[in-house]
């Protein structure tokens, strides 16, 4: 048997998560092992065009995810049923070797409104309280949107997210999400140029009133280097999003992380 | 690339204009997609011959070729499936494939057959030729276009209406319909579908076969619209009939160049362009 020297600390899984904690934990001092099932992986050879614009290869048969072969879970839709092993991805899609599933993470970021944080209170208050049933597992969260705010700042800050600020400290800023919580600066990086279909979608949207704003996107707008020195290239839209959403998302965060080991 | 055109580089580069951009001179600086050799000559990997025969005329219905863009069989499907059963899809080597199996489940809890995609081929085709055979005297490819697409439908739907005498190959006539040697579980074919009550229509295949119409036409999809590397969507042709640039995958200066027609054809994953 193997035996590894102890350790300070040993990370499972080196996702987004696993990343951001391993280089956190490095910075502070601690010996990380982390330990990653699946391949390891770099932009170059792993992602590099044109081979990544393969669907057969990654969008169809999968190549980026977990082998239910290897893994898989059963699934049932109520208690009556047998559970059935799930064969073959198609449904829900578990990311696999390092970068785990910000691999075909579609980059969305939002931040949660500021009601999402205490919904059950925020019900109770709207409706009352008898319209939520015994049963219901509905919480608020323990914690604030201005308690997290600086740390979903710095988190968008380290992924270089792109977007428009809708509401700066309480003040609402003309194209932006208005109906976001207050933030206290804006994203790191413009939005994404807007297509032709989303132009025509806001022009519609603003014609009836509505507030059409970019969607935060971790797709970054411009070349951009993140405050653990990794360099993130910008978006060319290659169209192959669902392939592997962008070889700029995934190393994010990864390198110095496995770099501890 | 065609000989004739190695003959005419090595022509230029003899004539010393190898230091010049061959560019000038008319040549591609890419090669154009090779001549593909035509699907008559290819020799199936996978399919026996009369498995081959059904795959051909099946894509051939699927994707015709009468109509505005190319067809299945001009762009190679065929081609494209057999090196996919010959290889890890066919072999179903991603996916989980122990038991217990219930191949009968409903359908939305998705694969839950034992049988490989290659092994579900192997035994549902002979099936479906049993069952043309019984039903309209001659094995698929052998039939009209119209037949053709009648039988691929009552594939779809894996329900015959039992019309004629003994005409339920996946059933109690199973014993005629042969060529399942190559199944590696014969104990799930013949006999092995329960006897359809009186007013359900007979299955064709059983059910540790059924998804085989779903295979056949997600696979033949593929191959018409897959980079030509794996065997299908020849010449690109595909790409070039619906205006897919294939490989690119650059477009960050014509995001803002709205409403405006791209204006380059597609080029593959290795570089071939149409």
């Amino acid at each position: 048997m193997r035996q590894e020297k102890k350790r300070d600390a040993v990370i499972i899984g080196l996702g987004w998560t696993g990343s951001i904690l391993g280089i956190e934990l490095a910075t502070e001092g601690l010996d990380v092992l982390a330990l990653e099932r699946g391949d390891d992986r770099n932009t170059v050879p792993d992602f590099q065009y044109p081979n990544v614009a393969d669907e057969l290869r990654y969008g169809i048969r999968y190549g980026f995810m977990q082998k239910p072969r290897d893994s898989t879970l059963t699934v049932r839709r109520n208690l009556d049923e047998t559970a059935l092993p799930y064969r073959v991805l198609g449904s829900f899609l578990p990311g696999n070797g390092v970068g785990g599933a910000g691999v075909h993470w579609n980059g969305q970021t939002w931040r949660p409104l500021e009601v999402e944080y205490r919904l059950r209170s925020y019900v109770e208050e709207t409706f009352g309280a008898g319209i939520i049933p015994a049963d219901m597992q509905l919480q608020d969260w323990g914690v604030t949107a201005a308690e997290l705010e600086p740390h979903l700042t710095r988190f968008e800050d380290m992924a270089g997210i792109s977007g428009k600020a809708g509401n700066l400290g309480g003040t609402i800023v003309a194209g932006g999400n208005p109906f976001e919580a207050p933030r206290s600066k804006d994203y790191p990086l413009p939005p994404l140029p807007n297509t032709w279909d989303s132009v025509l979608f806001a022009d519609a949207a603003r014609a009836m009133g509505y507030h059409p704003f970019p969607r935060p996107s971790a797709n970054v707008s411009a070349a951009y280097v993140n405050e653990y020195g990794m360099q993130l290239g910008p978006c060319n839209f290659c169209g192959f999003c669902d392939v592997s959403a962008a070889s700029t998302i995934r190393s994010r965060a990864r390198r110095p992380a496995s770099s501890t080991r | 690339m065609s000989p004739a055109t190695r003959t005419t580089r090595r022509h230029l580069l003899q004539a010393g204009a190898a230091g010049l951009a061959l560019g000038q001179f008319g040549l591609p600086l890419h090669p154009r997609a090779a001549e593909t050799p035509p699907l008559e000559t290819y020799h199936p990997t996978f399919f026996s011959a009369p498995e081959w025969a059904f795959v051909l005329a099946a894509t051939a219905r699927l994707i015709p070729s009468d109509g505005d863009g190319p067809g299945a069989l001009e762009t190679q499907v065929p081609v494209f499936i057999d090196r996919q059963l010959a290889g890890a899809f066919g072999a179903a080597a991603d996916w989980y494939m122990a038991g217990p199996h219930q191949p009968d489940a409903d359908p939305k809890l998705g694969y839950q057959t034992p049988l490989s995609p290659a092994e579900i081929y192997r035994g549902a085709i002979p099936l479906a030729d049993a069952w043309c055979r019984a039903t309209y005297g001659q094995p698929f490819a052998d039939l009209g276009p119209d037949q053709q697409d009648e039988a691929l439908a009552t594939l779809e739907k894996n329900a015959a209406a039992d019309t004629t005498a003994g005409a339920r190959p996946g059933g109690g006539s199973a014993g005629d319909s042969g060529g399942v040697e190559g199944l590696p579980h014969p104990e799930l074919t013949a006999g092995g579908a329960p006897a359809p009550a009186k007013d359900v229509p007979a299955a064709i295949l059983p059910p540790e076969l059924r998804d085989f119409f779903g295979l056949l036409l997600q696979n033949t999809k593929e191959g018409y619209f897959a980079d030509p590397m794996y065997g299908g969507n020849a010449g690109m042709a595909a790409w070039a009939y619906i205006g897919f640039p294939g490989a690119r995958a650059a477009y960050a200066e014509w995001v803002t160049r709205q409403n405006e027609r791209y204006p380059l054809g597609p080029v593959s994953i290795s570089g071939e362009r149409a």
